[in-house]
This record gives C-alpha cells, sequence and structure tokens, in this order.
C-alpha cells in the first residue's frame, strides 16, 4: 500500500521540508507518497497527481506532459533506483504554486549517476542516449530538469 | 559493442540497447528485444503497437509523437506504460526496431 499523504495548509509543520525554490506561502497543495519499487504502483500515484493537476488548477491542461514526464521518472526510479524491489521505496513529491505552477520531485534508493555526465540541452542527439533514463523525454516535455543527490533525485517543474 | 543475440545471428545496439541496423528487425528480433528488456512475451496489444510505431517508422524515418501513438493505436498513455515499462521511447520503440526515440516527443 503506497502512503499518501496531502495537505493543503501550507502553514503547517509538515511543510518544513517543501522544496526549497518555493515559497510555502504560496503553495496550493503539497503531496507526499512513497512507493514500493515496482510497476503496478505507479498508476495509483499518477492517478494522484493528474487529480491533483484537476482539483487545483496547477498546470492546468498540461495534464498529458506531467503524466508522461512523471511515468517515466517513476519507471526510472523503479528499474533503475529499486532493480524492481517492491521492498524498497521511491519518494515522491509534488508542489503546487499558484504563480510558478507544479513542482515534481523524484527520489529512489538507488547508486544514481553523476549529473555532471548529462549533455546540455542543446547537445543534440547525446540527449537520446544516457543509459536509458528517458532524460530526453523528460526534458522535452518540462519547463525546468535539474537532478540532485548523486542523481538519486530528479526535481521538473511545468507551468 | 554490446550485441543482441537472435537465434543463430547477433545485431550490435547501442548503449541503451537500440540496434544499430534498423533495416534487420524483423520479429524475431522483436521477440528478443522485449526478452531483453523486461517487456517479456508480446502480446496482440503490444503487436498493435510495435506495429504502428514500425510503420511510422518506415514511412518518416521518426517514431509517431506519443500523443499520435496513443491516438492511434486507441491506448491510454498508462496502457502504453503497462504494456512496455520503459515507456514509449525506451520501450515499444526499441522493440519496434527503431535506432533511437528521437522525435517521439
Amino acid at each position: 500500500m503506497n502512503e499518501i499523504t496531502v495537505s493543503t495548509n501550507p502553514t503547517s509543520p509538515d511543510h518544513a521540508a517543501a522544496p526549497a525554490e518555493f515559497e510555502c506561502a504560496n503553495l496550493a497543495v503539497r503531496l507526499d507518497v512513497e512507493l514500493r519499487g515496482e510497476v503496478a504502483a505507479i498508476t495509483p500515484v499518477v492517478d494522484q497527481v493528474l487529480g491533483l493537476v484537476r482539483d487545483t488548477g496547477c498546470a492546468q491542461g498540461k495534464e498529458f506532459e506531467i503524466e508522461t514526464a512523471l511515468r517515466e521518472a517513476l519507471a526510472n526510479a523503479v528499474r533503475y533506483g529499486c532493480d524492481h524491489n517492491p521492498s524498497k521505496t521511491v519518494q515522491l513529491s509534488v508542489a503546487c504554486d499558484v504563480e510558478r505552477g507544479m513542482l515534481i520531485v523524484v527520489r529512489d534508493p538507488g547508486p544514481g549517476f553523476d549529473p555532471a555526465q548529462i549533455p546540455s540541452p542543446v547537445a543534440g542527439e547525446q540527449l537520446y542516449s544516457h543509459h536509458g533514463r528517458g532524460i530526453y523525454l523528460i526534458s522535452q516535455l518540462m519547463d525546468d530538469v535539474q537532478f540532485g543527490r548523486g542523481g538519486t533525485e530528479i526535481r521538473m517543474r511545468k507551468r | 559493442m554490446p550485441q543482441l543475440r537472435v537465434g543463430d545471428t547477433t545485431l550490435d545496439v547501442n548503449e541503451d540497447g537500440f540496434i544499430l541496423e534498423p533495416d534487420r528487425w524483423n520479429d524475431a528480433v522483436a521477440v528478443a528485444l522485449a526478452a531483453s528488456n523486461g517487456v517479456g512475451q508480446l502480446t496482440a496489444e503490444h503487436w498493435k503497437i510495435v506495429r504502428y510505431i514500425r510503420e511510422h517508422y518506415v514511412e518518416f524515418h521518426v517514431p509517431p509523437l506519443v500523443r499520435k501513438l496513443c491516438k492511434q493505436t486507441g491506448f491510454q498513455l498508462k496502457d502504453i506504460y503497462e504494456l512496455f515499462p520503459s515507456g514509449p521511447a525506451n520501450g515499444a520503440c526499441k522493440v519496434a526496431g527503431l535506432p533511437n526515440a528521437k522525435g517521439c516527443v
């Protein structure tokens, strides 16, 4: 069972760990989920996030881009971060900022990779080949994409 | 150079598992690519997606846009990911014998 926490009170202590670049005072909603490291756990979580888009109007009209990028990121986390081991967990945080859109953070327990090895967005076809992590798709669909924690965390934003 | 073994022959693949010579693709290669990419046995649903991507690639030399793939095959995005856990680019396009997923967004 996925552990899901949804809070609509951005001033509560639960938001102390909100993604730094989003102002807590402007957060419309935040969703924190831990999902098992297996493919079957992905769709229910994606449905939750798309529900947020519908309910809050955050990044409205961008559902297809968000769904595709989120599925790619979660599929990577399950495959590379958890090695399809359901006893491992992937962490997902979603924050909605009324002005900056939707921020999605996916963190896995795997060994990660060196984010410095990722080609720049202007590097052309190199983007198509980076360990099959779906980085090309995600970078094309989202407005901002960043990696952290030794490649075990991806942050992506869509307005 | 990584290789994919299909019966008595071998095909070169890149570091991400895409075959380098898409003209050598056939159904047996698709089955082998599926097996080596966690897709498992190909069902009629898999083949519907694979055939569409393949025909699009042969005609236009690029994979279909993901939106177009969903629209033309009648599958929702979540169906695509359930059939190909690595997704339309790293899963379906790979099994369909494309050399990369360039242009699928």
